[in-house]
């Protein structure tokens, strides 16, 4: 028999275990404003209508220059390189002239450029060798951002001198993998090789390439590997095809060639960043500081395609996001430190008769806030409907919720363009001002969809990646520190082949982030609308930097008392000191990512490699 | 890290490595045996050990091309503890089972920590009362004696220590040789270029492997460790063989301060050389057999402390380090050995003593011959210096004798004094002032040419004391009087031996090495004289207070007197074989820089110096490579970071009468390339051509690649340039600077013409 007291001993325990295990629920619980969006309260960078004019999409914002201050560019800026070279130039908050020829350029008119971007197929070699090599001879760098023909190259010996050909070896060859070297693009050096058969998938590098032998005084970046085909030939990594290197052509004028397609994608933008960082002792480039996570059509309230889904997964598609993708989405949250932009839509196939699940939505939402994911709106559809119809009906399902989420970021497909104001007007898109959608090596990465909403174009994705998306990965990181991969949930709600079931997907998102992202971890994780501020104040900032000995100074303007941020790359420097409200991170050796709260900075470098 | 600092970092490094082995680990494994001897004594035989045990063990590792860091501490480590256990019959059985007892009572909860903390107090407590006891003993009541050592000490680094911080390079010019053979003893390759005595490379080859530290660290500081070594051990043996207690002191300040003896007796101190390393097993070797006389004596009587074995095994072990080290050694210890037999004649006479020296001697020969004779027996050839040697003593004369002969009037001179004093006196006072003439000419500072006599009257000086305290002191001071008549008998033979060529007979050794030996035994001679007299006028003074006071007099006297009258020998400095700064740079490659990924193009000691770390490229082959430039040159250099020393002021490489301060121009850098073998391509107006064409190559190579090249130090007469590349595709250093396409006059004349 128990006693009284001691019944009453195990009935009080019982009862303070209970209130401490129901009280942090409780609290947890009433601590979540799940329908508030901070995002929604934070102020504008002052002159937006001024940089909404410089970098809307579509705006010819570079066919400007200043005498001896630009950059040269013979080709056409309509063209993918055009854009590419065109992107690059805005975001440094240079000036372009843009050639159609060479014989358009003259010395004495325009001045000596910065630097000289040449797209081959606008120049006539065989008449214009000549022209290129007095440029060279009056100090001009060139960029060869495609080369032309080897059968045009190989018999012109001015041309090879110039470019720091030595012999053409092979007009073609396919190489068994290409090789980026470090100290170029961040993230070190790479070899774009598949070494087991499950990664033969992600080479889609063009593997077949001229054979060129670079000549002396010349600087290799990237190079295709041959290495069955030289055995064990002792000097076999000298003989290797190159594919992006520099020629010392005079102390004042270095020629980078680039061989293959590269600078028609957006790995040219961090290819000419460095280009220009290697004819410099120093560089300091603003850049976005922002790694978003997008998870589109995530979560989708319809119990969509339930019998498929039923059959894959043994439960409802709402029952899987829930129990099994979210989970899994924490774990690789946790480990990679990431912060996810959920777009959330109620229905994405609008003929099928399903009815969004509403009562799921405060749960998603608490989940959601508890991990400072963000909540935006998913714009894609089927084609049963268009982009307003389906804005329409989204709003009247959601009008029946109680509390909604003010989302402020939302995700697009480009084409419906023309539909976008009209659909900012609903009551749940009206607090929309930064928009995600997919890339397209004609829309700037970074720019204005209206004069007050944002544009921000997927840099990558975490499924399927590949080679050539790793290299356009590493390049934005370094022009930018900037990446918007996303994630598409539309393909596991609908899934079409085997390789888009959730745990192939995940499994390839995982080794994707361990792998290729690792580099990157510097960067500031965010979500797509803390992004969006960061490239507002990206785009509204000019800066002058001046290096006297070991001290640089930046003055910076449109600042804003907003936080910038800034790469610093030095050749073999290291930060001693900064001034006051500046703090740094290393990327990696002699790169350093700023974190800026003033308009005037120094820095102080301390040579890392030299003895006095 | 500045040049300095890095030296006094190195210097401590190698001091402790080098106590360790020659000390401390003798210590911990000799300690307790020789617990009754005097701590001169045990630092004596420690050293005799220590040098020993390392030396044979890298031998025999290297002959058997085994010799890596795991298998020298594995046969350093387990032998000591063998040693040891043997030695003090030490019960592991018992002693493991008692603290297996304790572990298991501590894990079993049968003994509380606390409780064995309490056990242990009385243990603890008794080690810091000995620790206290032996600080007061040392510090208190000898207060005077560690001062006088720390004035030593202090001396040391006065005298030798300062030319550490003013040339930072090699000393001489053979070092960079010894730097080669240690070198290939990393590939386990003994005997590179022939069998020579490897005893000092192989101790610079343990502190390398065993310690890590840098062999041209060690080569470039080994030399002051070396030298406080051979003053310590002077001071320790004149303190076991003196009767007074502060003479000894008298003995080391005198080698150590006195400009009596020129510069070449001591100015090889300043380079880490055999020979001088060879010094350090001289004293203890003739320490061992003295003592073994005295201990054998003591063991007939019946006294067992003695251990007779473990001193013949030491004399055993330093007749043969002084063989192993450098033949020059063996040939003082030698006559030392002869000496101490006359001196000790009525012991050594007897047979037991006569075999088993005699035995000892042979078996320290085999062991020493023993890992030459089996390499010698597997094909390698013997060391050119070794055939050099041999060729000397069968009569030979030497090349480039560089040892001023004394002037005399020869037979004439000869034939007056013979006349003048008769046949016998005349011949006597003839010798007598040829040794003087020669030593005065090639050993004694010419301001005291004047005591040459000296040379010659010391020892007989010492005969007469030696001889008197044999005649007038009781039997048990006889050792001392044999002691006394050694020194003597010593000094005479060396006199002898150094003057061998007056007597028409073959010179063994040349007076320039000899005068090493030669002023450091003099010393001895010279304190013992002192010692002796002291010794009979105050035999009545059994307290030793007399005595003592005498010789703190005579100590106080002299050193004030010397260092009031200018008798201080001034701070030894040596000539450069390489700019400081270009050490400075290699110091800090070496320290900061990953190992074997860089390379140095240099003109220099570089090669061997780097080489435990990094990659050489000649100068020369450098610019000859890309000479006649077209663009098919190529000259790759395979190693992330490649430096290029260039001397603005070429340095005047091993060139007497050449010292030029010429600077590199465009002027030298207008000629043709050198095209001269070895050494010859960087001496005189070669070098500068090769300096200055390398200058203009970098500095055109600066130009094409200024981020990838940079300038890594510079000073006025120095330039160091690095350059950063990739690895896996590697610059083509071969460029267009101009001066490799030009034509050039064949020769110098027409290119000086063509300069105009």
């Amino acid at each position: 028999m128990i006693s009284r007291r001691n019944f009453g001993i195990i009935t009080i325990l019982m009862l303070i275990v209970l209130v401490i295990f129901q009280f942090s629920e409780v609290a947890k619980n009433a601590g979540n404003h799940y329908s508030v969006n901070e995002s929604l309260d934070e102020k504008y960078p002052a002159n937006m209508q001024y940089q909404a004019k410089n970098f809307l999409l579509g705006t010819d914002a570079v066919a400007d220059w200043e005498k001896d201050n630009y950059i040269l560019y013979v080709g056409d800026s309509k063209t993918n390189m055009g854009s590419v070279v065109s992107q690059w130039v805005t975001y440094t908050k240079r000036k372009m002239l843009e050639c159609h020829s060479l014989s358009d350029f003259e010395l004495e008119k325009f001045g000596r450029p910065e630097f000289t971007v040449i797209d081959s197929k606008y120049v006539d070699f065989e008449k214009e060798t000549d022209k290129l090599i007095e440029m060279a001879d009056e100090g001009m760098s060139i960029v060869f951002c495609s080369l032309p023909d080897s059968e045009i190259i190989t018999p012109n010996e001015k041309l090879k001198k110039l470019m720091g050909i030595s012999y053409r070896k092979e007009k073609s060859v396919t190489v068994e993998g290409i090789k980026l070297f470090s100290g170029f693009l961040f993230g070190g050096e790479t070899i774009y090789e598949p070494k087991k058969a499950k990664e033969e998938r992600r080479q889609d590098l063009e593997l077949n390439v001229p054979w060129y032998i670079t000549a002396g005084a010349t600087k290799t970046y990237m190079v295709g590997i041959l290495d069955e085909y030289f055995q064990d030939f002792k000097d076999k990594n000298d003989f290797f095809p190159a594919l992006i290197w520099r020629n010392s052509y005079s102390a004042d004028s270095q020629i980078f060639c680039v061989v293959g397609d590269y600078m028609e994608t957006t790995a040219g933008i961090g290819i000419l960043a460095s280009m220009i960082y290697e004819l410099s002792d120093y560089q300091i480039y603003p850049v976005v500081n922002a790694q978003n996570t997008l998870l589109i059509s995530y979560p989708l309230l319809a119990n969509e395609n339930d019998e498929e889904i039923k059959s894959l997964y043994t439960r409802s598609y709402d029952a899987f996001q829930n129990n099994v993708i979210w989970s899994s989405l924490v774990a690789a949250q946790e480990k990679y430190k990431l912060k996810y932009t959920a777009f959330l839509t109620p229905k994405y196939n609008y003929s099928d008769g399903t009815e969004p699940e509403l009562d799921t939505y405060v749960p998603y939402l608490t989940n959601f806030k508890e991990k400072g994911t963000e909540v935006g709106y998913s714009f894609i559809h089927d084609s049963s409907v268009d982009l307003l119809e389906k804005v329409n009906k989204d709003e009247e399902y959601l009008l029946e919720l109680e509390n909604r989420y003010p989302s402020t970021s939302a995700f697009m497909d480009l084409s419906e363009k023309n539909q976008l104001l009209d659909s900012l007007k609903a009551s749940h898109t009206s607090n929309i001002r930064t928009i995600a959608c997919d890339e397209d090596v004609q829309v700037p990465i970074l720019s204005y969809l209206t004069d007050d909403v944002t544009l921000q174009s997927l840099t990558s994705n975490t499924e399927n990646f590949t080679y050539s998306r790793d290299l356009m990965l590493k390049s934005v990181e370094t022009a930018l520190g900037y990446d918007n991969a996303k994630l598409d949930f539309t393909k596991v709600a609908w899934p079409q082949n085997e390789n888009e079931h959730w745990e192939k997907i995940y499994e390839d998102m995982s080794s994707s982030l361990a792998t290729f992202w690792k580099p990157f971890r510097v960067y500031d994780r965010t979500t797509l609308s803390e992004s969006d501020k960061r490239v507002r104040t990206f785009l509204n900032i000019e800066s002058v930097s001046k290096r006297d000995g070991d001290v640089i100074e930046l003055d910076i303007t449109g600042r804003d008392n907003d936080t910038c941020y800034f790469v610093l790359r030095t050749h073999g420097y290291i930060i001693d000191s900064v001034s006051d409200l500046v703090s740094y991170k290393e990327i990696e050796d002699y790169a350093y990512l700023l974190t800026i709260d003033c308009d005037k900075v120094t820095i102080n470098l301390k040579n890392a490699l030299n003895l006095k | 890290m500045s040049m300095a600092l890095i030296t006094i970092r190195q210097l401590i490094s190698i001091f402790l490595a080098y106590l360790c082995i020659s000390v401390l680990v003798p210590h911990f494994v000799l300690g307790k045996t020789l617990r009754l001897r005097n701590r001169y004594e045990k630092f004596l035989i420690y050293t005799i050990f220590g040098n020993f045990y390392v030396i044979n063990l890298v031998y025999f590792l290297e002959i058997f091309h085994i010799s890596y860091r795991f298998t020298l501490i594995l046969l350093t480590v387990i032998p000591c503890i063998l040693i040891k256990i043997k030695l003090e019959r030490i019960p592991v059985a018992a002693f493991l089972k008692e603290k297996w007892e304790i572990f298991r009572r501590l894990t079993g909860g049968q003994l509380g920590v606390k409780a064995y903390r309490e056990s242990r107090k009385p243990l603890h407590r008794q080690w810091r009362d000995n620790i206290v006891n032996h600080l007061y003993d040392v510090y208190v009541t000898k207060f005077l004696d560690v001062l006088a050592i720390v004035i030593l000490l202090v001396g040391l680094v006065y005298i030798y220590g300062q030319d550490l911080f003013n040339i930072y390079g090699y000393k001489a010019s053979d070092v960079v040789v010894h730097n080669y053979w240690i070198n290939s003893m990393m590939g386990n390759k003994i005997f590179v270029t022939g069998i020579y005595p490897y005893g000092f490379h192989n101790v610079v080859y343990y502190l390398r492997v065993f310690f890590g530290i840098d062999i041209m660290a060690t080569l470039r500081l080994f030399s002051f460790v070396q030298a406080v070594w051979v003053h310590v051990e002077l001071l320790c043996f004149l303190k076991i063989i003196s009767k007074t207690r502060f003479l000894p002191y008298l003995g080391a300040y005198t080698y150590l301060f006195a400009d009596f003896y020129r510069l070449n007796t001591y100015s090889r101190f300043t380079a880490s050389l055999p020979q001088e390393f060879g010094m350090i097993f001289i004293l203890p070797t003739a320490y061992a057999l003295m003592s073994y006389f005295r201990f054998q004596q003591r063991e007939d009587r019946g006294d067992k402390t003695g251990k007779t074995k473990m001193i013949l095994v030491a004399f055993c072990m330093g007749f043969s380090l002084t063989f192993t080290v450098h033949f020059y050694g063996v040939a003082i210890i030698g006559l030392y050995c002869v000496a101490i037999a006359i001196g000790f004649i009525k012991l050594f006479v007897k047979k037991k003593y006569f075999t088993r020296i005699m035995l000892t001697g042979i078996i320290s020969v085999f062991v020493t011959l023993l890992p030459m004779i089996i390499a010698f027996a597997g094909g390698t050839r013997l060391q050119d210096s070794i055939y050099w040697g041999m060729s000397v003593i069968e009569g030979n004369p030497r090349e480039n004798e560089d040892i001023s002969l004394p002037q005399t009037d020869g037979e004439e001179e000869k034939d007056r004094l013979v006349e003048e004093y008769g046949a016998v006196v005349g011949t006597a006072v003839y010798g007598a002032n040829s040794i003087k003439n020669n030593m005065g000419a090639n050993i004694i500072e010419n301001k005291y040419s004047n005591f040459g006599y000296l040379v010659i009257v010391f020892p007989f000086m010492l005969l007469l004391v030696g001889g008197i305290v044999y005649a007038f002191t009781k039997k048990r001071d006889q050792i001392y009087a044999s002691v006394l008549l050694s020194g003597a008998v010593f000094t005479l033979l060396m006199v002898f031996m150094l003057n061998a060529s007056l007597f028409h007979l073959p010179s063994v050794m040349d007076m320039n090495r000899g005068g090493i030996y030669y002023a450091y035994i003099s010393t001895i001679s010279v304190v013992l004289i002192a010692d002796g007299i002291i010794y009979l006028i105050t035999l009545w003074d059994k307290r030793k207070w007399v005595s003592n006071a005498c010789s703190f007099v005579c100590v106080a006297a002299i050193v004030a007197y010397a260092s009031t009258h200018g008798g201080i020998k001034s701070p030894v400095k040596s000539t450069p074989q390489e700019m400081n700064d270009a050490v400075e740079c290699l110091t800090n490659i070496m320290i900061k820089d990953e190992p074997h990924m860089w390379t140095i193009v240099s003109a220099n000691d570089e090669r061997q110096m780097a080489n435990d770390k990094g990659f050489h490229y000649e100068s020369i082959d450098f610019l000859s490579n890309m000479e006649n430039w077209t663009t098919y040159h190529k000259v790759t250099i395979p190693t992330p970071t490649v430096y290029f020393f260039v001397e603005k002021t070429p340095l005047a490489y091993n060139e007497i009468g050449y010292d030029s301060e010429e600077m590199i121009s465009e002027k030298s850098a207008n000629s043709i390339l050198p095209n001269k073998m070895g050494i010859e391509t960087y001496q005189g107006h070669n070098r500068l051509t090769v300096m200055s064409r390398l200058y203009y190559w970098c500095e055109a190579f600066m130009k094409l690649y200024p981020n990838e090249m940079t300038v890594f130090s510079e000073s006025d007469n120095f330039i160091c340039y690095r350059v950063e590349q990739n690895a896996y595709r590697l610059f083509n250093f071969a460029i267009d600077y101009d001066y490799n396409t030009r034509d050039y006059p064949e020769t110098a004349a027409d290119s000086d013409a063509a300069n105009g």
